[in-house]
C-alpha cells in the first residue's frame, strides 16, 4: 500500500523524535556520515567516527547502534577529524568463467562468510553492478547469496536474470561503500583508513602525502558518481542516460542535437566525469571513466576530456552519463585549500594539470579559497536539486559556510579548470541571530524536497535552520526542545536518511544532542 | 354588713396593724431592712416599687422571654476564644479531608525522601535520581544535562516520543 503524507501547513508542525542512545557521546571530533543516494540503495547505516579507535554505526530501519570495529587511526583524535560514505567504491574485480545470467563467478579473492553479501543490515543485499566487455552493457542486481571465501574466489548470486552472460574478463564493482575516516593532528601513516562496508573490514594505512596538518574543524565531501538530483535514480548521473551523436577525435564526445544534453551551457558540467554504459559497436569501451576538461554549450554539445578515450567508443550510439568524479574533497581549519582524494582504482588525470593516482592526495587539483576555513564551517554540492531556468543554482555549486560568517562562499567546481569562489555571498541569514561557529553541525538532505535543502545545528544550541541551496535563503525550522549546553565543541554531528516507498520519498534529519548520547531524528514533512 | 364586708374590713385592720402610717401622706410607709421609713407615693396615680438589696443581685425565678431577656441586639467584641464561639462540636465529612488522607497513605505506602548522606534522592534504597556535588541541589540545577540520563531526561524523552506518535505519525497512513 503507497504512503500517503497527510500534513498540512501550519496546522501540523514538524517536531524532533528520540532515537536509540549513542554508543558514543558527542565530544570534539565526533563525527556521522551516510549514503547520500536518494532510493532505496541507499545504506540502511549511519557511521559514527567516534575516536581513533572506535567507529559504529546506526540502523536507521531498526533504531539500533552498534560498534563496527576499530580503525586503530594515528594521532590523537579531536577537532579536525571527519568522515564521509563514498557509496560507489567498494570491492572491485575481474569475473572468471562460468557464469550465468544470475550467478556471477569472481577471479578477484575474497575473505567473506557465506551470504554476507546478501544482508547490508536491513534484511536486502549489497547492489553490484556488472560490466559485460563483451556484451557491452552494464547492468545493476541485487546479491541474493554468495558462497563463503578465505582468500579466494566467490559465487554470488543475482536476484534477477542479466540480459547477458557475462564472460571471463568482464567487470565487476560492488556499490556498497566504503567509508572514509580522517584523524585530526599532522599527516602521516595511518592517519587515513576505510571501512569497507560490504566485508566489515577496515583498510591499512592510506595515502596523506600532500595534506596539511588538520586542525579546528574539517569537513570531507564525497563526489560520488551515484549522487544524482533528486529526480534522477543512481547511476543515470545528472542528465539521465545520454546517446552520442558524434566522437570527433580520442579525447572527445558529442552529445543531443534535442533532448537530453542539449540545453547544457558551456563548461556547466566542467570537472565532471562521463562514464559509458552501453556500446553495442565497441563492447570493451563500456565502463570507461573520463574527466570533463570543457565543452561547448547545446545543441550537440562536444565534451573534451582529460584522457583519450581506451578504446575509443563509436561514434554514435554510445550511452553514458555525466556524473559527479568520484573524489573526495577535503577543507580544513587555517588553510583555505581544497585537498583532493582518489578512492578509485585508477589514475585520472586532472585539469589542473598533472594527474592522482590511485589513493593519493593533491592539493591543487582545484582553486584555494583566499580565506581560511574555521570551526563550523561545511561544504555542500547541491548535486540533488534540479536546475532553474536561468541556472542561477547549478550542480557543480558546493556551498561552504566557512564559519562564523552570516554569508557563504560558493565554489563553482566548472567555473574554470581548477573552478572558481565566489566569497561572502548574501544568502537571507536572519538578521540578528547568532552565527554559526563552534558547535555547528550541518547535513544535506537531497532526496527530497527536490534536493534544495542543507540542514544546520546552531553551536551548542538547540536552533535548527534550513539552508536552501537552489534559492540561497537560511530559514528556521523547528528547534531541538530537548536541551543543549555545555562548553562548544565542534563534530559533524547532524546526519540524514530517506524513506522510500515507491515514488513516495521522505527525508529525516538527525542529531546528536551536543556533548550528548542522545539522538534525534525531524522527519522533512515540507 | 354581710359575712364578706366583714371579712374584708378585718384583712384592712390586720393589714393597718402592720405597717405605720405618716400623718399627712396618703401613703404606706414601708421601712428597710435597718429601719428608715421607704415612701411609696400614689398621688401619680402609680405605685412605684423600687428593689434594693445593698446592691446584691436579685434572684429572678424564670423562664423568662426572649423580649423579656432583652429589649436591643447585644453588641460582642472579638476576639472570642473557640468555646465562646460554639457551643458543641462540629460536623465534619470524610470527603472533606479525603485528599489529605490519599496523600499521606500514598507517602507510608511509597516513601521518597532526599539523603542528605549521599545527595540523591531514594525511594527506599534505589537512588531515583542522578548525584549531584557537594555544594548543589535540586535548587541549582540549571539544565537537563546535570540530571544526567535519570527520571527526569527519562521522561521528557518518552513525552517528546509520544508527542511525534501523535502529531506526525499520525499524519502518515
Amino acid at each position: 500500500m503507497a504512503t500517503t503524507l497527510g500534513f498540512k501547513d501550519i496546522i501540523d508542525k514538524p517536531d524532533w523524535r528520540p532515537l536509540t542512545a549513542a554508543l558514543n557521546a558527542h565530544a570534539a571530533g565526533i563525527s556521522l556520515c551516510s549514503d547520500m543516494r536518494n532510493n532505496e540503495d541507499r545504506h540502511p547505516e549511519v557511521f559514527q567516527l567516534a575516536s581513533a579507535a572506535i567507529v559504529n554505526a546506526y540502523n536507521v530501519k531498526n533504531d539500533a547502534w552498534y560498534f563496527c570495529g576499530t580503525p586503530a587511526l594515528a594521532n590523537t583524535f579531536g577537532a579536525g577529524a571527519s568522515c564521509a560514505v563514498a557509496p560507489s567504491i567498494g570491492p572491485r574485480g575481474t569475473i572468471a568463467a562460468g557464469c550465468s545470467t544470475t550467478s556471477i563467478v569472481t577471479s578477484t579473492t575474497w575473505t567473506i562468510g557465506p551470504n554476507m553479501l546478501a544482508n547490508r543490515g536491513d534484511g536486502i543485499g549489497f547492489k553490484v553492478r556488472i560490466i559485460g566487455l563483451t556484451a557491452g552493457l552494464v547492468e545493476e542486481k541485487y546479491v541474493i547469496a554468495n558462497s563463503a571465501a578465505a582468500g579466494a574466489a566467490i559465487t554470488f548470486g543475482l536476484d534477477s536474470a542479466l540480459t547477458f552472460t557475462p564472460s571471463a574478463s568482464d567487470l565487476y564493482e560492488f556499490l556498497s561503500g566504503r567509508v572514509y575516516l580522517i584523524n585530526t593532528g599532522a599527516a602521516g601513516a595511518g592517519q587515513f583508513k576505510y571501512y569497507d562496508i560490504a566485508t566489515r573490514t577496515f583498510s591499512g594505512n592510506l595515502g596523506t602525502t600532500n595534506l596539511p596538518t588538520l586542525a579546528t574543524d574539517s569537513c570531507l565531501i564525497s563526489l560520488d558518481e551515484l549522487y544524482t538530483p533528486y529526480d534522477k535514480a543512481p547511476g543515470l548521473g545528472f542528465l539521465g542516460t545520454l546517446t552520442n551523436t558524434g566522437r570527433a577525435a580520442n579525447n572527445t564526445i558529442t552529445g543531443h542535437a534535442t533532448g537530453g544534453d542539449a540545453g547544457v551551457l558551456a563548461n556547466e558540467y566542467r570537472n565532471f566525469q562521463i562514464r559509458i554504459t552501453k556500446d553495442a559497436g565497441v563492447p570493451g569501451a563500456v565502463g570507461q571513466r573520463r574527466l570533463i576538461t570543457s565543452h561547448t554549450a547545446g545543441a550537440s554539445p562536444v565534451y573534451t576530456l582529460s584522457s583519450n578515450w581506451n578504446p575509443n567508443p563509436s561514434t554514435s550510439g554510445v550511452e553514458y552519463v555525466i556524473e559527479n568524479a568520484n573524489f573526495l574533497n577535503l577543507v580544513t581549519g587555517g588553510t583555505g585549500n581544497i585537498y583532493t582524494y582518489n578512492p578509485t582504482p585508477a589514475t585520472i588525470t586532472l585539469n589542473a594539470g598533472g594527474t592522482i593516482a590511485a589513493d593519493a592526495w593533491a592539493n591543487n587539483a582545484f582553486a584555494a579559497r583566499g580565506a581560511n576555513f574555521a570551526a563550523g564551517g561545511t561544504m555542500i554540492q547541491a548535486f540533488g536539486l534540479v536546475p532553474d531556468t536561468a541556472k542561477n543554482a547549478r550542480h557543480s555549486h558546493f556551498h561552504s559556510f566557512r564559519g562564523n560568517l552570516a554569508t557563504v562562499d560558493v565554489f563553482d567546481i566548472a567555473g574554470a579548470a581548477t573552478g572558481s569562489w565566489s566569497l561572502a555571498q548574501p544568502i537571507g541569514y536572519p538578521s540578528g541571530a547568532t552565527l554559526p561557529t563552534t558547535g555547528t553541525a550541518w547535513c544535506y538532505a537531497p532526496a527530497s524536497q527536490e534536493g534544495r535543502y542543507a540542514y544546520m545545528i546552531l553551536n551548542n544550541t538547540g536552533l535548527v535552520f534550513r539552508y536552501d541551496l537552489k534559492n540561497r535563503v537560511m530559514e528556521p525550522w523547528t528547534s531541538l526542545k530537548y536541551t543543549q549546553s555545555g562548553t562548544a565543541v565542534v563534530g559533524q554531528r547532524m546526519d540524514r536518511t530517506v524513506f522510500v516507498d515507491g515514488s513516495t520519498k521522505v527525508c529525516f534529519v538527525m542529531v546528536l544532542g551536543h556533548l550528548q548520547s542522545n539522538f534525534f531524528d525531524t522527519l522533512i514533512q515540507r | 354588713m354581710n359575712q364578706l364586708q366583714r371579712h374584708i374590713l378585718e384583712q384592712e385592720k390586720l393589714a393597718r396593724e402592720r405597717v405605720v402610717t405618716r400623718s399627712g401622706y396618703n401613703a404606706v410607709n414601708l421601712l428597710d431592712t435597718s429601719g428608715n421609713p421607704q415612701g411609696v407615693n400614689v398621688s401619680s396615680g402609680v405605685i412605684p416599687v423600687s428593689l434594693a438589696d445593698s446592691g446584691n443581685p436579685m434572684p429572678v425565678s424564670g423562664p423568662l422571654t426572649d423580649a423579656q431577656l432583652r429589649n436591643s441586639a447585644v453588641p460582642v467584641s472579638g476576639p472570642l476564644t473557640d468555646a465562646q464561639l460554639r457551643a458543641a462540636e462540629l460536623s465534619v465529612r470524610i470527603a472533606d479531608c479525603l485528599q489529605s488522607l490519599e496523600h499521606t497513605l500514598r507517602l507510608i505506602q511509597k516513601p521518597i525522601w532526599w539523603d542528605n548522606a549521599t545527595n540523591v534522592l531514594r525511594t527506599t534504597a534505589v537512588v531515583t535520581s542522578c548525584t549531584m556535588a557537594a555544594n548543589q541541589d535540586l535548587r541549582t540545577l540549571t539544565n537537563m544535562t546535570q540530571l544526567g540520563g535519570n527520571i527526569a531526561s527519562t521522561a521528557v524523552l518518552d513525552m517528546m516520543k509520544t508527542n511525534w506518535g501523535i502529531n506526525i505519525r499520525g499524519r502518515i497512513s
